[in-house]
């Protein structure tokens, strides 16, 4: 109940592809991130889902069934949508009661549905206050309970923490992860935070110009990027470029680096590009006896309170390290960077 | 002086700047309505006395008795004004709506078309919908008159509720849609509600327009549609005698219908916004 397949989607505004060819395959009672930079076509995507969009090609099935000629009253999906858009003019107890309303349930029914609901978003005694009256983390609470009680069999959000200060971000993140492990509800939210999508997603599906780049989890996405945008989108903001030597050996103009961390057949000579994370940089004051140890020049160090922001350079390789040194380097300081051989992602060209 | 002292004096200074702008322009407005209220109880009042020679309610007398017509005229006044104030209401949520939330190709030039009727001389529309209504049988109906009023109401019903939808998140109906409402439940359950205060302001400028309009029902409705301005019209020198004190008082009886409409929206108005947390 709530498997999802998306097949070839497409949307076209005007000459602009939004959505190109998308493909999907979300399982039952998953929690699924589309994630990507704002306007890379992850709302739209949602959108046609939802069925306030049409699309322009391609298919939409839940459960094994095309959902495209219902409107969107008759999907049973639920949507939240960002800044929650509670109706000004209804007490809590209304806006939660909507959906039942519509649906010509009678009174009684609403009321103790309500009731529930709210228990349920921990929002009891609520009923009659304005959403004017509440704050952003129980407007959100509220919008959800909305969409739940019409017990939808797919729940999608937009940018569900997206108005929120960071703390309640982080207490409604756990939340909703609770709320849709518990009733076991298939859910698709969209949001432009990796981080969010790591802690929330179950599956992260990333999209760059409409275009899925990767689907995979949240530990195969971030130390397994399958390009140089996922790459750099996911915080490898190091890329050197290559050339294989065989052996586990990478001919760079700093000097060969070896990678342990490469899963796809490379050719010996062909040219590759080797991603690292700036926290998988590690300086030292001293020359060290292991593999992958390079002498760098700092450029610029940049505290940034529990940790330090290095940019170093040697030639004309830029480095970025993050780091906890506790003593200070001096600009143009030569120091001596080594490299961890599993934490060298290699990418293809 | 030090420096706080000055700032003080400065702040002061413009608070009683405005307070005194404020009362300029309240009795600015009130120097045109007083005169009129002591017009109607009098006889004669002229130039150069400062108060009138004669009082008496000659006036209100007349304007109540059945010789008068008054008391159908302002029948006809607001039963014209609230049908006109629906029907433009009704014409105007549809092209405010596009108006307010789409761009398009030549929407400045659709723009200056529906505020044309401001811009163009009432006499010159009057008279050229004359013609044709005489044509076509609508001129001195009731119906001919309603349709020539729409022309002055309809660029500032328009205006006020395209302007209204401006600042409307249509997510709301995209959420009341995906809550399984539809289109016209969404529309009464949620855009309405929502969009009211607006939709009572344009309501009272196309009730108020209406009300005091003379031109266009004195044209179409050729003498046979008496409204309050068009008997108005007759004592302020224009068919029949010249008698200042009754054009006073019918002038008050026509201002009263407005004034009850604002005092009776007002709340609603404000409670909606509030309610908007705005």
């Amino acid at each position: 109940m709530g498997e999802i397949k998306i097949t070839n989607l497409t949307k076209k505004f005007g000459d602009t592809l939004a959505v190109n060819n998308l493909n999907l395959k979300i399982i039952n009672k998953e929690l699924v991130a589309l994630l990507g930079p704002s306007g890379c076509g992850k709302t739209t995507t949602l959108s046609m889902i939802a069925g306030l969009i049409e699309c322009t090609t391609g298919d939409i099935h839940v459960d094994g069934r095309s959902i495209l000629r219902f409107p969107p009253q008759k999907r049973n999906i639920g949507m939240v949508f960002q800044r929650y858009v509670l109706f000004p003019h209804m007490t809590v107890a209304e806006n939660v009661g909507f959906g039942l309303k519509m649906r010509k349930c009678n009174r009684s029914i609403i009321q103790k549905e309500v009731e529930r609901l709210l228990k349920m978003v921990k929002m009891e005694g609520m009923e009659d206050r304005y959403p004017h009256e509440l704050s952003g983390g129980q407007q959100q609470r509220i919008a959800i309970a909305r969409v739940l009680i019409i017990k939808p069999k797919i729940l999608l959000m937009d940018e569900p923490l997206a108005n929120l200060d960071a703390k309640l971000r982080e207490e409604m993140r756990l939340f909703i992860r609770e709320l849709q492990k518990k009733l076991e509800i298939t859910t698709i939210f969209v949001t432009h935070d990796q981080i969010e999508a790591a802690v929330l997603a179950d599956h992260i599906a990333l999209i760059f110009d409409g275009v899925l780049n990767q689907f995979g989890t949240p530990q195969e996405i971030f130390t397994n990027p399958c390009n140089r945008k996922v790459a750099k989108f996911t915080g490898h903001n190091n890329f050197i470029d290559a050339i294989y030597q065989g052996e586990n050996y990478f001919k760079t103009q700093v000097g060969n680096i070896i990678s342990t961390h490469h899963a796809n057949a490379i050719k010996e000579g062909e040219k590759v590009t080797l991603a690292i994370r700036p926290e998988n940089i590690k300086i030292n004051l001293t020359k060290i006896n292991t593999s992958n140890c390079f002498i760098f020049k700092v450029m610029e160090s940049i505290f940034q309170g529990d940790i330090t922001r290095y940019r170093l350079i040697n030639n004309n390789l830029y480095l970025e390290a993050l780091q906890n040194i506790k003593e200070k380097i001096e600009n143009k300081k030569e120091i001596y960077v080594s490299i961890d051989p599993d934490k060298v992602v290699v990418l293809n060209k | 002086m030090d420096r706080e002292n000055v700032n003080y004096v400065v702040n002061i200074t413009k608070k009683i700047l405005k307070k005194v702008m404020l009362f300029i322009v309240f009795l600015y407005i009130l120097s045109a309505i007083i005169p009129i209220v002591v017009w109607s109880f009098t006889r004669s009042w002229f130039w150069p006395s400062a108060f009138p020679q004669i009082w008496d309610n000659h006036a209100w007398q007349y304007v109540f008795s059945n010789v008068s017509k008054v008391p159908q005229a302002i029948a006809n006044t607001i039963i014209i004004a609230l049908i006109v104030m629906i029907l433009s209401i009704l014409i105007s949520l549809p092209s405010a709506r596009v108006m307010g939330l789409y761009k398009f190709k030549g929407k400045k030039i659709v723009e200056m078309l529906l505020l044309a009727p401001v811009i163009i001389p009432p006499m010159a529309v009057g008279l050229g919908l004359t013609t044709i209504f005489i044509k076509i049988g609508l001129s001195d109906t009731m119906q001919g008159v309603i349709i020539a009023h729409l022309i002055p109401t309809l660029p500032y019903v328009n205006r006020i509720i395209s302007s209204t939808y401006e600042t409307f998140d249509t997510r709301y109906e995209e959420q009341g849609i995906m809550l399984g409402a539809s289109s016209f439940k969404v529309f009464i359950n949620v855009t309405f509600p929502i969009l009211l205060p607006g939709l009572i302001t344009a309501a009272l400028f196309g009730f108020v327009i209406s009300l005091n309009e003379f031109v266009m029902t004195f044209l179409i409705g050729g003498g046979r549609i008496i409204t309050l301005p068009v008997l108005l019209f007759g004592f302020v020198g224009g068919t029949s005698s010249f008698d200042y004190p009754i054009a006073s008082a019918m002038t008050i009886l026509l201002s009263i219908p407005g004034i009850i409409f604002l005092f009776a929206t007002e709340r609603i108005i404000k409670e909606e916004y509030f309610s908007m947390g705005f």
